[in-house]
């Protein structure tokens, strides 16, 4: 069977608003995968240079590139990691297109072999990322400009069989949406010994048994579980069969299904004895991850389950990651005594122009959309009109309080032990005491004087 | 509010052996307008709180006297005592007035006579069925006793947070919160409690021939399994808390830290036409009791331990029905633990409770066998139950509580014509273990056999052998391996048995132990007798350890594996002797 894919019209019209002489121009096709035929979401072309979303840096115009072969692999496999982490779980970079003068198939070009094997390796390195799916075919689009005819393959095992992406107009692909938020507040605690890690690899472990819990989960959809091989679509359609009977419509399409996960409390089937350990520090996650994915409408049960998972864990994965990289050197392995609270990018949800499919953006603290419309721009190729067009789903922590619980909690452990957060906002406190003491003395003065 | 009381049969029968004294509270359970008593305990000087105990729903709804002289009844002291707030009970008894029982509901502050109905515990458990919860639920906490205290109270909140879901018998229905739209998945309509456990409602195989067989309890108790979730999302948020983006805490402090499992295992008595949105609540309610149970357990035994670095171990939870208590009785004691370590713990529940001091009641052994703990294929529990008997109007007495029916070909060995003596003494075992006496597991064959090797009955050659056992092993290997003490009857001819009779009633009524009988080749169990002291005429209740097919209690039954036997049973030439063990008088 030749693979298959489908793709709105307006992307052929993108391709070829990039055909330009001497230009070969390489990008990404995301979308989500089935067993039937793959679907097409978005293309973005690979922006020349590096692309370095976490730091925000401004693109250096380079010299365009002419043939493939100057396209750099681990540009490409670059783009791909920082695209994949904007993609809801279920959704995928499917394959890459290239748009050049020369048919790059006959023969085919050994740059393009390694740009596709690097992706494929860089989207394995962190496994929480969930980079490539379940099959690793690639599908590849060749627009030769010269000709002004597109070819497709797709690639698996290091070969090539021939592929197929049909251009719709308008296609009227039914998108089911899922959503939840899932929880986080949970307390780890680490071993003594393991006191010099740096806190990455903390979370490593950390993100391991959230995605281990994940996998035992029960997934209840819109209120009913159901078993993993029926049709997402079979969800709620005996209360919407009796909804059309009382003659009360709804556009159902529209509105989300809601996900609640249910985590069994079992204990794990290994020694379960009580245990004393000499620990060097808490680590303790807050707040909420808001997912939300988007499944075809023959995706089954257990593929939407996944999806949400992939979701979940993907976003968490790439938060951290984003964070890690903005960390300076010493921030690392933080080997001081002190206390300290991480807090990663949040996610934004942000929708695309050619449907309602929604990918996500992470926004460090103090960031604002207008950050969020430059790295859509540079890694998706969109650009937004205005800014109310990508949305704060998470929120932001107010760090202030936190610290304050901090302290306060601390206190009620540790009541005769003061810390130097305490000692610190004792000094605060006394400085801000004796600054209301001079003003209203200042208020005072000035007003007798008058 | 209740208009009609009820007391459960065990509660007058427990009333009528009383002579002493004593002040207590009543275990009421209210349904469709009416409190029904189902136990109590009395007052003693050592304090502990005996609520937790008890089966959500089973709460103090009111006080006794027994025996008083005192006729002023302060009503402030009764409502200080009761749990329940919609007119509690108080109910007087005197022995020495022909046991005359006086009920009162207290209305307004006021003593009013009440007329109540005697309800007979087979009918008490056909209209209620038990709920279990179960969960492992992890601590990791500070090794300091707030620390813990804490921990506890976190795990109780997690159950009334709502974060909790329950799915029914491992199928795929969950009742996923209280006042959720959807709270019922899995199930249509409305259905009560007695719907759910009905089979065509909850289709699980395997468990339909498990639930027809006998599940040997005197009576049957209908449970409903129960397993708990965790939502790990937020339909709604919490109020007055803010909703935000992942933020790590690192809080770099070096401690010790216990990391503990807490196995919540807890009971629900519900009657069978409540329905089962209500059950989440009670469910989320026996989890706290449960919890508090074990907070109170884990400080008892181990606080000693959190400050001296002692060995802490996991507590678990056991739950007893001791058939005079009329309800069940729940305890949490340390893994660790023998039983010897918990005989105050014990004494007191004895004592509390009204129950008799000369048999084990609360050891781990005695631990109630529901019907998901029972193994299946493993030998039948009381193969006798359910036996049709027509002896006419003689005096019939039968084995005490439970054992196992241990017969030829079973764990895969071939003994057929020479073990049956051995399986004889291994039913024997089984009902020592299940009493409580021991906690030694059945002897294996192997073990018997080195037992009189170590005890100089055989030489070596015996390990391994084909050979046969007579009563007289048995009796040595009881008294070795479990410290039972054995009495020999001796009978010249079968037909002497007949004159046994008054030696068998007795031994049943006081000891209520199976017997072992050995005659000619062949070596039996005696579970019970039947015996007309005008007549003379007597009949056995036989289980025979010479049975080679499986355990199937029908074919058992049918073919007279155990049954009711007459004279012609036994061998007019051979002569018997019998091992009646005497059951220790221990708590």
């Amino acid at each position: 069977m030749v693979k298959t894919a489908i793709a709105d019209e307006s992307y052929l019209t993108y391709l070829k608003s990039l055909c330009k002489p001497d230009t070969c121009t390489v990008g990404l096709i995301l979308g989500q995968p089935s067993t039937g035929k793959d679907f097409i979401i978005h293309l973005a072309r690979t922006p020349l240079g590096q692309c370095d979303t976490a730091a925000k840096k401004s693109i250096t115009p380079v010299k365009p590139v002419k043939h493939i072969n100057e396209v750099s692999e681990s540009v490409v496999a670059d783009h791909a990691k920082h695209a994949t982490r904007m993609l809801p779980g279920g959704m995928f970079v499917l394959g890459i297109f290239v748009v050049s003068e020369e048919d790059i198939f006959s023969p085919v070009d050994s740059k393009l072999v390694a740009i596709l094997n690097q992706i494929s390796k860089q989207l394995s390195m962190n496994s929480f990322v969930y980079g490539n799916p379940s099959n690793c075919e690639k599908l590849v689009l060749n627009l030769c400009t010269t000709t002004q005819t597109y070819t497709c393959k797709s690639y698996e095992s290091s070969t090539f069989k021939p592929a197929e992406i049909k251009f719709q107009p308008k296609i009227a692909t039914k998108w089911l949406q899922l959503e939840c938020k899932y929880e986080l507040d949970q307390v780890f605690t680490i071993l003594e010994k393991d006191i010099g890690w740096p806190l990455r690899r903390y979370m490593t472990n950390i993100l391991e048994s959230i995605n281990k819990n994940l996998h035992n989960a029960v997934f209840i959809i819109d209120g009913e579980i159901k078993d993993n091989d029926e049709y997402l679509e079979s969800v709620g359609k005996k209360r919407k069969l009796a909804r059309s009977k009382t003659g009360y419509h709804e556009n159902t399409d529209s509105k989300a299904l809601s996900v609640t996960i249910l985590s069994p409390c079992k204990a794990p089937d290994s020694n379960t004895d009580p245990e004393i350990t000499d620990c060097g520090s808490k680590i303790r996650l807050t707040g909420h991850v808001a997912s939300k994915v988007w499944l075809h409408p023959k995706a089954t049960i257990g593929t939407a389950s996944e999806a949400i998972v992939q979701d979940i864990v993907r976003s968490l994965a790439a938060r951290l990651e984003m964070h890690w990289d903005s960390l300076i050197e010493e921030e690392h392995g933080s080997p001081e005594d002190t206390n300290s609270i991480h807090e990663p990018p949040r996610r934004v949800l942000v929708t695309l122009p050619s449907s309602k499919i929604t990918l996500s953006d992470y926004l460090f603290p103090g960031e604002g959309p207008q950050e969020s419309q430059i790295s859509l721009q540079e890694l998706l190729d969109i650009t937004l009109t205005a800014d109310s067009e990508i949305k704060d789903i998470e929120g932001q922590a107010d760090l202030n309080e936190m610290y304050m619980e901090e302290v306060e909690s601390a206190d009620d452990v540790l009541p005769k032990l003061p810390t130097d957060t305490n000692k610190f906002m004792y000094i605060v406190g006394l400085g801000v005491a004796f600054l209301v003491l001079i003003i209203s003395l200042m208020v005072h003065y000035f007003r007798s004087n008058s | 509010m209740a208009n009609t009381l009820k007391i459960s049969e065990a509660v007058i029968n427990k009333l009528s052996t009383i002579n002493f004294t004593y002040s207590g509270c009543l275990h009421g359970i209210f349904y469709k307008n009416s409190l029904l008593v189902l136990g109590l305990h009395v007052e003693t000087d050592e304090k502990d709180e005996i609520i937790n105990s008890l089966p959500t729903e089973v709460d103090i709804c009111g006080v006794i006297d027994i025996n008083s002289e005192e006729n002023n009844v302060k009503v402030d002291d009764i409502l200080r005592k009761v749990d329940i707030t919609d007119n509690p009970i108080y109910i007087s008894f005197n022995s020495s007035l022909e046991n005359s029982i006086s009920a009162y509901f207290i209305v307004n502050d006021q003593l009013k006579s009440a007329n109540f109905e005697i309800v007979k515990q087979a009918n008490i458990y056909s209209e209620f069925v038990h709920v279990r919860l179960r969960a492992s639920l992890p601590i990791y906490t500070e090794l300091n006793i707030d620390a813990i205290k804490e921990a506890f109270l976190t795990l109780r909140k997690q159950f009334t947070s709502g974060q909790v879901a329950f799915n029914f018998q491992k199928s795929k229905v969950y009742l996923v919160g209280h006042d959720l739209e959807n709270r019922l998945i899995g199930l249509s309509g409305d259905p009560t409690v007695g719907e759910l456990c009905d089979e065509s409602y909850v289709t699980n195989e395997g468990q339909i021939n498990q639930r027809k067989r006998k599940s040997g309890q005197n009576i049957q108790q209908q449970v409903i399994e129960v397993y708990m979730f965790k939502k790990s999302t937020r339909d709604f948020p919490v109020e007055g808390t803010t909703l935000h983006a992942p933020v790590v805490h690192v809080d770099k402090k070096t401690f010790q830290s216990l990391q503990l499992w807490v196995e919540v295992d807890a009971l629900s008595m519900v009657h069978v036409d409540s329905k089962v949105v209500n059950l989440y609540d009670i469910i989320v309610e026996s989890s706290c009791r449960n919890l508090r149970l074990q907070q109170n357990a884990f400080f008892k035994f181990f606080t000693d331990c959190i400050e001296e670095q002692g060995k802490i171990s996991n507590l678990k939870i056991y739950h007893f029905y001791p058939e005079s208590c009329g309800h069940f009785v729940t305890k949490a004691y340390p893994k660790n633990f023998a039983d010897i370590d918990l005989e105050e713990e014990r004494s007191l529940l004895h004592k509390q409770l009204l129950l008799p001091v000369n048999r084990p009641i609360f050891r781990k052994s005695n631990v109630f066998l529901f019907r998901s703990d029972i193994q299946i294929g493993g030998p039948l529990i009381n193969p006798h139950e359910g036996l049709i008997h027509t002896g006419n109007e003689n005096e019939v007495v039968i084995v005490r509580g439970k054992y196992l029916y241990y017969h030829y070909c079973q764990n895969k060995m071939d003994d057929n014509g020479w073990g049956c003596a051995y399986r004889s003494l291994q039913t024997l075992a089984s009902w020592f273990l299940l009493q409580g006496y021991t906690c030694r597991p059945v002897p294996t064959f192997d073990e018997i056999q080195k037992c009189l090797v170590d005890i100089g009955d055989k030489s070596n050659s015996f390990i391994g052998s084909k050979q046969w056992i007579g009563s007289t092993e048995v009796t040595f290997v009881l008294n070795s391996l479990l410290g039972i003490t054995s009495k020999i009857i001796y009978v010249s001819s079968g037909e002497e048995l007949a004159t046994k009779g008054p030696d068998l009633i007795n031994h049943f009524k006081t000891q209520g132990t199976p017997i072992m009988i050995g005659g000619g080749v062949l070596a039996h169990t005696i579970l019970g007798v039947d015996y007309n002291r005008k007549t003379g005429d007597i009949q056995f209740l036989v289980l025979d350890p010479h049975y080679t097919g499986p355990e199937d209690v029908e074919i058992i039954q049918k073919k007279g594996w155990c049954g009711w036997k007459g004279m012609n049973f036994w061998d007019k030439g051979s002569y018997y002797n019998m091992c009646l063990p005497q059951a220790p008088t221990c708590i």
